[in-house]
């Protein structure tokens, strides 16, 4: 019966686990590869 | 003094709807906010239109009766999930698209009047028929807590829409959610735990159902031992149904980007299980101790506040579920009214509209919808129960496969999407009928919508094969590929310093909210699952 309880809250938290792996992993794939190139584009020019 | 604050708060909601419709100046305003929601807003507008009164009543019912785990171990999950998918992948899609309301896309996908009118049509019977059955249910517990007449409840909840819908739009609905939402916190996060706390506690409340109702009270299965097919049908159900609903998917297209969009859904995501499992786990639980034997059962959270907790505080439990009832309906309903306007009149007669009378229409749009709902719902047709079982089941089985096959297989073509369609809707309705009428039997773990989804599947697959995709296809399908919502904001921010070091601060907060709701989870869910787990070691 606890098995039963935790699995409900498991559950709740693999949601989260599954949302937040899915926000980080379009950061990293849509934003990051941006953010490097035209941080080290700005570098470039104010060196 | 339930009939106080009922008419109190129809009167504070329809007094929100009239500021905000100042904000109303063209139809992008009326259908998308403008796209100028912040975050919170989305958040606000997705966790109230979650959680409905079919959660705080008929789900806090059941759990009270035969079980805490029975609904919320797969079923809920499932539509935890769907929401998820709703909003990071359906709804993150279409708004990149430029997509006002669902069937915009069919619309530009399919370039087919027939595709349009029969996505339009399956979502406004759905939606409405989901939507009036909700009201209908509210109706009668309204009706036993404010004593108000079952009819005087409905007329007043559908002028207060008609107004609210025709005046502000999706304005009104995104602004009073996220008011009401206030409502919702309380219920959850105190009120909830009040009980509990008043019931004696997590191990009491387990030992005390345990001796009374058997340690089955405390499994998957409860009282009633549903099987584990059961529980994978619910699962699904859920899992299929959330994820296509145009009354989610439509909630991220306020949006002012895309990271107003990820960190609104995170929030509102995460208060989802949040917001559903502290009233109908915790509180339905400790009522159970309290008071066993509450007949209707879906009356029990409302006894609890009333009747366990002081005047002032527990009113804002009836607040809360009014407030449920509202946004769902609010949501549903808007975006039955926008199908009608945007996607049957403007879309398919293409008319020389200016924006003012664009507007009009809109605004007329919602009138017939809310007088429909007023109508029916006061008649009680017997067609609308019917209608509402199908409603859910049928986004999944006559949208879900032409949603996905339309974004992701290059040679999807419109004899597939009607095919997918016409089928799996027919298939499932027709299979659902039998079963029911006791004309064909099913195993447990094999529900028709299963079957319904199957014969969308292999349409979409073999009419897809028999057809070839026209020109306007192929060239939609590239532009989806084409086009990201994160392109619009990374464009602002290429050469723009002032844009740029937004984006590193939006891209930085929604990383560090990402890692920090999902400490959030696992210390609350963890804490809860403790509690009560414990007990039962």
């Amino acid at each position: 019966m606890a098995s039963h309880v935790l699995l409900l809250f498991f559950n709740a938290i693999l949601l989260m686990v599954i949302t937040c792996g899915i926000a980080l992993y379009i950061l990293k794939k849509e934003y990051a590869p941006f953010l490097e190139s035209e941080e080290k584009e700005q570098s470039g020019k104010s060196q | 003094m339930g009939e106080v604050y009922f008419w109190i708060f129809l009167v504070f909601f329809v007094a929100v709807a009239t500021l905000v419709s100042r904000k109303i100046k063209d139809h992008l305003d009326f259908y998308v906010m403008g796209e100028r929601a912040p975050w919170y807003m989305i958040t606000g507008t997705l966790a109230a239109t979650y959680l409905s009164a079919v959660t705080l009543l008929g789900i806090a019912g059941t759990h009270y009766n035969i079980g805490p785990l029975t609904i919320s171990t797969f079923g809920s999950f499932g539509a935890w999930l769907g929401t998820m998918i709703a909003c990071f992948y359906i709804g993150r899609e279409f708004k990149a698209l430029k997509c006002r309301t669902m069937p915009d896309f069919f619309q530009r996908r399919f370039k087919n009047p027939y595709v349009t009118a029969i996505a339009t049509l399956v979502m406004v019977v759905g939606l409405i028929g989901y939507g009036v059955i909700q009201l209908i249910g509210a109706g009668y517990i309204l009706h036993q807590v404010t004593g108000l007449e079952y009819s005087t409840v409905i007329i007043g909840f559908g002028i207060a829409l008609m107004l609210f819908m025709a005046l502000s739009g999706m304005w009104g609905v995104v602004v009073t959610d996220t008011l009401m939402l206030i409502f919702m916190l309380v219920v959850g996060f105190v009120l909830s735990p009040w009980l509990a706390s008043i019931a004696g506690g997590p191990a009491h409340i387990v030992a005390d159902t345990t001796q009374r109702l058997g340690a089955e009270y405390w499994t998957l299965g409860g009282t009633a031992g549903f099987g584990i097919g059961w529980h994978l049908a619910q699962f699904l159900v859920w899992v299929l149904f959330f994820a296509c609903t145009p009354a989610l998917v439509m909630r991220v297209f306020p949006a002012k980007n895309d990271f107003a969009l990820m960190k609104g859904a995170l929030v509102g995501i995460l208060l989802a299980p949040l917001l559903q499992l502290f009233p109908y786990f915790v509180g339905s639980s400790a009522m159970q101790v309290l008071q066993p034997g509450i007949e209707p059962a879906d009356r029990v959270l409302v006894v609890g506040f009333f009747e366990y907790i002081p005047a002032g505080l527990g009113a804002f439990g009836l607040v809360a579920i009014m407030a449920a009832i509202m946004s769902t309906a609010s949501s549903l309903f808007i975006a039955a009214g926008f199908g009608l306007s945007r996607d049957l009149y403007e879309n398919l007669f293409n008319p020389e509209l200016t924006e003012k009378k664009r507007l009009m229409v809109a605004r007329i749009c919602q009138v017939f919808i809310a007088v429909i709902v007023l109508v029916v719902s006061l008649m009680e047709l017997d067609a609308i129960y019917w209608i509402s079982i199908w409603a859910g089941a049928i986004f999944a089985v006559g949208w879900l496969p032409t949603v996905v096959g339309g974004l992701e297989w290059r040679n999807m073509t419109n004899a597939a999407a009607l095919a997918s369609m016409i089928c799996g809707t027919a298939s499932f309705i027709i299979i659902k009928d039998f079963v029911d009428r006791g004309l064909m039997t099913l195993p447990p773990e094999i529900d028709p919508l299963f079957i319904g989804l199957f014969i969308s599947i292999a349409a979409l697959i073999i009419a897809g094969k028999l057809s070839k995709p026209t020109q306007a296809n192929l060239e939609y399908f590239e532009e989806i590929k084409r086009t990201r919502l994160s392109d619009q904001v990374l464009a602002d921010a290429k050469g723009n310093p002032e844009k740029f070091a937004e984006l590193k601060k939006d891209y930085q907060q929604t990383k560090v909210l990402a890692i920090a709701l999902l400490v959030v989870a696992v210390v609350v869910f963890g804490t809860m699952g403790f509690l009560y787990a414990r007990p039962l070691m």
